[in-house]
Parts: structure tokens; C-alpha cells; sequence
């Protein structure tokens, strides 16, 4: 039920892609089961490069084939060659990057030995599939997902209540934080030439607050429905925005996949045990990738490079001393410590959030030029009101999460009939937004 | 007992603030639209507003419930006033203030011309040329305007009035073109002067309204079914704009209007040819400008009607409302 509901999910969008989920499904549950039967070196290397290559050909088709003839084409036509006939139509499948990921982690722990394979064809069909985080992630490890799945564990009324709890915030940061930001953004990403200085600034806040919000609130979503199946996804964010440096930023950041580059890409390429020079090396290709999986383009690979550069400033900085990782308050000076770290961090992750967002080399120019070149507006009020005050709602949220150290802290009030007003209320006012409203699709379905 | 009485209390507050955060932030505006015995429906004054149908519109209602600067109807003696009345092309919602074509067609008069210039938008969504002629005699009249500009496409010389509580336009049996309060029907006005009081006030009764209204237009099997609405009976949603009649009301109306004091502009804001049997009844005292065959508008590869980011087409673009003033511009500047 759960394997023809979760293609079904997929099919609804494009039934023809649901085929590279099966390709993807059946190369990687054989190639598992291969690999744990035998113990020839070469022959598992040999296995785990045939995953490899089938995971990475077929992404590296959809998502990059463009990109890499584009870029070519560049190069050959500054020599005179002009190779125009390369072109396909090629659609990108969504949610593509995410179940690939997924998949090869699995292969890849299977061949470290972390792991056993499953024997069951349709559980590991399912783990790729599961409907609820197919699309956007969180991007799941076999050793948490499967196991649940094989035992579809009965679902307890905390579950339920969470559950709900999580698909209604999920839903309210998604449609009134999301989307309201991102038709903001949208118009004013799409025409800078026409907007001035304070707008653009503005336009570049709101989309920090719509990525998190928009992406988060999918996350909440997919883990609420899973919560609903009773089963348990991980945390894709936490209160990212609230990170006192860069290093803690990417620890609450679409943890699955930071941690997925971490252990499978950065570990792989020998993590920080080949010396300092190398550590760094590991550190940018990491980061040059990790932007590069978010989309065939120079502007995600430059998002990753800065981000890259910033953790290995930190890291240099730190030398063997740990990074902060969570705060307590601890008096005024404590406080006005931890806001300005806070400030300088959310300044440096906004930076590069100029160069996510533009969908060219001219976008990004203009802003930066804009922003040299101060113009004021006479709209800098306006603006500044409706940043501010979604600015002022993601923050209670986040605060109230870090707090409590829980997604569901409306669920912490004592006055159960409270917290579901609370909820109630969220939820007719976001779904009569949606009904009046278009909607946006979610941002990391492009990826 | 207790705790359901918690449960609305916190209910209510929460949506209260909800409302509150929806109006801080422009997620929706309360309602843009009030009503006077003398103007009938007419825009709310004193309000900024932000919109974002098809493009981003920032602008406000000035006292005078119009668009833009506010004047005051005693116009100063070395001032040319301009008015112009039209739809939603004319008032506009889809760029910023300092954008739409009226705004910058003012600034060009007033840059290269020794005279003074002041340009009113009384533009209207959904008018034809009943309603815009009902509100010229109601509201822009007392303004004193030395030129009026009607901005029209073939569908608004149909004249329907289809707005119940916009003055309605009549010919009487002596040949008298009247404007009157006596068809606003009573029910209808009492149920929108109630709801006023909250769509003035909450943004969330905004959304249930805006809601009802997309059910009304046969919008739910859409907006629940999504993919699958194609199994439910489809309501034919558009209706064909070819060869639209003009009214008879359209010819009373220019016969008015040439027994008037300011000069008189018919535009042709449509994106084909104003239908012949009214432009060729225009008397030599009316002016028209023909934006469909003159302007750039159409002249060129471009689309002024598509908008990048929504991918939508409809009104006319920032781009669109720059030509449209440069045209205006060069046109009345000749005059």
C-alpha cells in the first residue's frame, strides 16, 4: 500500500520517471545483496562503482548534462567552434538528487560493513520511495528508515498529536511565510533593473526567511505524515539562523544532507587524517559539490565555494578548539555576545545567498552594485515593515523551537485545549490563504 | 466546560493575531472598496496597499480616494489638470506608484513644459464607460480637470454596469442622460455596508470573502481537484470579446460630453481596433488616440503584457506602462 501510494505521489507529477526510481530501486537492493556476499576487494569496489555510475549517470544525465554542454560550448565557441547541436530538452525529474543520495548511502554503508542488506525487495523499495520525503528529503539513511519500514510500527497517540502539530506549523511556514515571501522575492529577482536599492536588500532578506521557511516547512510536513505512518524521520533543520558561526550553521542547516557530504564525500576523500593542507582541499571540494548538487549552475557552485571558504576561515581560526554549538543565557554581556555572533553569521550566510538565488552572473552584479551605489526609496518604509515583521515571526519560532528544543513546542503548553486552538487557528487562516491564493512549489523541488 | 471555553478564547486570539501579522506584512489588504450615497462603490481613502496580481503594486488611496499625488478640487490658476478614467489598466495594481504610466506622464509634462501639471488617476478595476461616465459626474467633475481621458477597449463601450452599487447611467424618456442612486438594490447594499465593517478591519473576513467569490466564479473543483477538475462539468469561464456591440448609451455619453467644459479624450486601450461604429460617430470636439495602432505596443516583438516572474499574461508591464506614457506624452504635447 505504502510502495503504490508513494509511486502514485511520484507519478502524479510525471508517471514516466517513476521508471528511474525502479531502475534506481532494483540496481542498488542487488548490488547490496552482492556485496555482502562477497569478500573480494575488487569485486566490491567493482559492485559499488556499478552503483555509483548508475546513481550518478542517471543524475549527472538529467540534472548536469545541460549545464556541463553549456559550459562547452562556452569554452569551444572562445575558440571559434561553435557547437550549438548539442542540445537536448532534458526535464529534470524531481526530487531526483534527494532519492539517488538516499539510495547510494545505502550501497555505500553496505560496503563499509555499517550495515546489512534487506532481503525484502519491497521494504527497500519503500525506503526509497516513502512518499513523504521522496521528493525534498530529509534524505534518509537505511539504518534508520529501513528497519521501521520492515516493521511498520503502530502508531501511538504522541505520534498522532505530533504529527498533526507538525504538518499544520510545516504547512503555516510553507503557504504564510514561504510563499508570501517568495512572490516578493520572485518579482523583484526577476526584474532588479526596476527596483532600488532598499528593495533589493529587502528582496534578499525575505528570500533567507522563504528558503528556511519554505524548505523547513516541507521537512515538518514529510516528518508529520511519516509520524502519522509511525515512523520516524530525522530532523532536516534547526533554528539554522540562530547559529553563532559558520561551522554551527551547517550543523543546523538541511542537516541530511551536510551530513550525508560529510560522511560519504568528505570522509571518503579522507576527512582531516591526510594532514592540514589536505583537510581544507577535502574541505572545499566538499562544498564545491555539495552547491553543485543543488543545481547545474556556476551561481550554486559559488554559493558552495563561499560557504567553503567560510568553514575553512573558521576552522582556521578555531585550530583544535570546538565551535559553540547551542547557547544559555548567561547574563547581559552573555546575551549581547551571543546576538552579535548570531548577527555577523546570519550577515555572511545572507551574502551568499545573492549568489543562490540569481539566476545569472548580470542578477547578481546588479544587486552588489546596487547596494554600493545606494539609492533610497520611497517604499524603504513599506519594506521594512513586511521584512521586519516576517523576520520577527520566524524568529519567534525559531526561538520558541531552540527553547524548548522542540519543532512541537506548541505542544508544550500545559492547556491542551490552548495548544489546539492555537493550531486550529493556523490552520483555517493557511488554508484559506491557499484557497485564494497561487501557489508556489516548493524551492528544493527544483533539485 | 472550562476547557472549551480556553479552546475559543485562544482561538480568537490567535486568529487576532494572525490578522494582525497578515495586515503588518501585506500577505492580504483589507478591504480596498467603501461606499458614499454619493459616489456609490468607491476606493477606501487614506490607504497604502500592496498587491501582487500578476506583477508587485505599491501604491495608496489618497483623501480624495483616488490614485497618487492628492489635489484638492479647487485647482490653482497656472495648473493644467489632467484626469484620467478607466479600468484596471488605468489604476494599475500591477507595478509601484512611481512606475504606472499616469505617474510618469505627469513628471514628463512637468519636466518640459512651463506650465504646471497635475494628473489624477480615477481608474477603476472592472469599469466600463457607464461606470467611468457615472464617476466622472459624481467625483472628477468638482475637480475642475482641463482634459479628461477615457481609457476603453470594445468591451467597456458594451456598457453593462455590472457593479449594482456604482451610480447607474440612464436615459430618460426626454432624451436626458441621468446619473442615479435609485437601483442600488436595498438587500444587497445593507449585507455589503455589515460586511463592510469587518472587511475593513480584518484581513482574514478579506480572505473568506475573496474565497467565496472564487466559489462563486465556479473555482473550487479547481482550486480541491487540481489535475483531476477536468472530471467535474468545466463553467465556460471566459466569454468571446469578438464583435462586442457598442451600446447606444456609448453615443449618449459622447453627446454629453461634448456639451462639457474640458477636453476629452477617448483612448483605445484595447489590444485590437476600437469597434468602427463608435469611432467614426466621434464628434471632431472629442479627441482619440488609438494606443492598438499607434503606440509601441504592439509594433514589436516583445509581449508588454507578459509578466517574467509569474509567467502570467494580462496587464500591461512596467515596459508597458513606460511606452504607453511616452505616447501619451508626445501626443498631448503636440496638442
Amino acid at each position: 500500500m505504502l510502495l503504490v501510494s508513494s509511486y502514485f505521489f511520484y507519478g502524479y507529477w510525471d508517471w514516466r520517471f517513476t521508471s528511474l526510481l525502479a531502475i534506481s530501486t532494483l540496481v542498488d537492493f542487488f548490488i547490496g545483496k552482492k556485496l555482502h556476499l562477497t569478500n573480494d576487494k575488487k569485486k566490491r569496489k567493482a559492485l559499488l562503482l556499478i552503483s555509483m555510475l548508475v546513481n550518478l549517470g542517471i543524475l549527472g544525465f538529467f540534472k548536469y548534462f545541460g549545464f556541463f554542454v553549456e559550459s562547452f560550448e562556452a569554452i569551444s565557441s572562445s575558440f571559434g567552434i561553435q557547437l550549438d547541436y548539442l542540445h537536448l530538452n532534458i526535464i529534470l525529474p524531481v526530487g531526483i538528487s534527494f532519492y539517488t543520495f538516499q539510495t547510494m548511502s545505502y550501497t555505500i554503508d553496505i560496503y563499509r560493513e555499517k550495515m546489512e542488506p534487506t532481503n525484502s525487495l519491497l521494504d527497500f523499495a519503500v525506503f526509497v520511495a516513502f512518499f513523504p520525503q521522496l521528493v525534498a528529503g530529509p534524505i534518509e539513511r537505511a539504518a534508520n528508515l529501513l528497519p521501521q519500514i520492515s516493521k511498520l510500527p503502530k502508531v501511538t497517540k504522541t505520534q498522532i498529536e505530533k504529527g498533526i502539530t507538525l504538518i499544520i506549523t510545516g504547512l503555516f511556514m510553507k503557504v504564510m511565510i514561504g510563499d508570501t515571501t517568495g512572490r516578493i522575492v520572485d518579482r523583484i529577482f526577476a526584474e532588479p533593473e526596476i527596483y532600488k536599492s532598499p528593495e533589493l536588500l529587502a528582496a534578499l532578506v525575505l528570500f533567507s526567511i522563504q528558503i528556511y521557511a519554505d524548505f523547513s516547512g516541507y521537512s515538518s510536513i514529510a516528518r508529520g505524515v511519516a509520524k502519522l505512518l509511525g515512523i520516524e524521520l530525522m530532523k532536516n533543520f534547526e533554528q539554522p539562523y540562530l547559529s553563532q558561526n559558520i561551522t554551527e550553521f551547517w550543523r543546523r542547516w538541511h542537516i541530511s544532507l551536510s551530513s550525508w557530504l560529510k560522511d560519504y564525500l568528505y570522509i571518503s576523500l579522507g576527512g582531516n587524517r591526510k594532514g592540514n593542507n589536505r583537510k581544507y582541499i577535502n574541505l572545499m571540494i566538499t562544498m564545491l559539490l555539495g552547491g553543485l548538487w543543488h543545481g547545474a549552475s556556476w551561481n550554486f557552485v559559488i554559493w558552495g565555494g563561499l560557504h567553503g571558504v567560510y568553514l575553512a576561515v573558521h576552522k582556521l581560526i578555531l585550530q583544535d578548539k570546538k565551535p559553540a554549538s547551542s547557547y544559555r543565557y548567561n547574563g547581559f554581556v552573555s546575551f549581547t555576545r551571543y546576538t552579535f555572533n548570531v548577527s555577523v553569521t546570519f550577515l555572511l550566510v545572507l551574502f551568499t545567498w545573492l549568489f543562490f538565488r540569481s539566476t545569472d552572473f548580470d542578477t547578481t552584479k546588479y544587486f552588489l552594485n546596487a547596494f554600493i551605489h545606494w539609492q533610497p526609496s520611497e517604499y524603504s518604509f513599506v519594506f521594512f515593515r513586511v521584512t521586519s515583521s516576517f523576520f520577527i515571526v520566524m524568529l519567534l519560532f525559531d526561538a520558541f523551537s531552540y527553547y524548548t528544543k522542540r519543532h512541537t513546542f506548541i505542544l508544550v503548553l500545559k492547556n491542551k485545549a490552548l495548544s489546539y486552538s492555537i493550531l486550529s487557528a493556523m490552520f483555517i487562516v493557511t488554508l484559506l490563504f491557499m484557497f485564494q491564493s497561487e501557489p508556489l512549489p516548493f524551492v528544493y523541488f527544483q533539485f | 466546560m472550562k476547557q472549551i471555553v480556553v479552546f475559543f478564547i485562544g482561538f480568537f486570539l490567535t486568529l487576532a493575531i494572525l490578522d494582525w501579522f497578515v495586515r503588518l506584512a501585506y500577505v492580504e489588504n483589507t478591504s480596498p472598496t467603501d461606499f458614499t450615497e454619493q459616489y456609490g462603490r468607491c476606493r477606501v481613502a487614506n490607504k497604502d496597499f500592496v498587491y501582487f496580481n500578476e506583477g508587485f503594486g505599491i501604491g495608496r488611496f489618497n483623501e480624495g480616494r483616488y490614485l497618487g499625488n492628492y489635489y484638492t478640487p479647487q485647482k490653482p490658476d497656472n495648473v493644467i489638470r489632467i484626469a484620467a478614467l478607466g479600468d484596471s489598466y488605468v489604476e494599475g495594481f500591477q507595478v509601484f506608484e512611481r512606475d504606472h504610466f499616469l505617474t510618469l506622464l505627469e513628471g514628463k509634462l512637468n519636466e518640459s513644459r512651463l506650465d504646471s501639471f497635475q494628473v489624477l488617476n480615477f481608474g477603476r478595476s472592472g469599469f466600463d464607460f457607464g461606470d467611468m461616465y457615472a464617476y466622472y459626474e459624481r467625483i472628477v467633475k468638482p475637480y475642475d480637470c482641463d482634459i479628461v481621458l477615457f481609457f476603453v477597449s470594445n468591451a467597456d463601450l458594451n456598457i453593462q454596469q455590472t457593479d449594482p452599487l456604482i451610480p447607474r447611467v440612464q436615459k430618460t424618456q426626454d432624451g436626458k442622460l441621468i446619473i442615479t442612486n435609485e437601483e442600488f438594490p436595498k438587500i444587497y447594499l445593507k449585507n455589503y455596508l455589515t460586511q463592510k465593517m469587518l472587511a475593513h478591519r480584518s484581513t482574514i473576513f478579506q480572505m473568506l470573502n475573496n474565497s467565496r467569490k472564487l466559489v462563486i466564479a465556479g473555482e473550487l473543483n479547481h482550486k480541491l481537484f487540481d489535475k483531476f477538475a477536468y472530471m467535474f462539468k468545466e463553467e465556460n469561464r471566459s466569454k468571446s470579446t469578438s464583435d462586442i456591440p457598442v451600446a447606444d448609451l456609448s453615443f449618449n455619453i459622447i453627446d454629453y460630453l461634448v456639451k462639457e467644459k474640458p477636453d476629452f479624450y477617448i483612448i483605445n486601450r484595447d489590444n485590437r481596433l476600437l469597434n468602427n461604429t463608435f469611432t467614426d460617430a466621434l464628434p471632431s470636439q472629442i479627441h482619440y488616440i488609438d494606443l492598438y495602432s499607434n503606440s509601441k505596443l504592439y509594433k514589436s516583438n516583445k509581449d508588454y503584457h507578459f509578466w517574467k516572474a509569474t509567467k502570467k499574461s494580462g496587464h500591461w508591464i512596467g515596459e508597458g506602462h513606460k511606452i504607453v506614457s511616452e505616447y501619451l506624452f508626445d501626443t498631448l504635447n503636440h496638442k
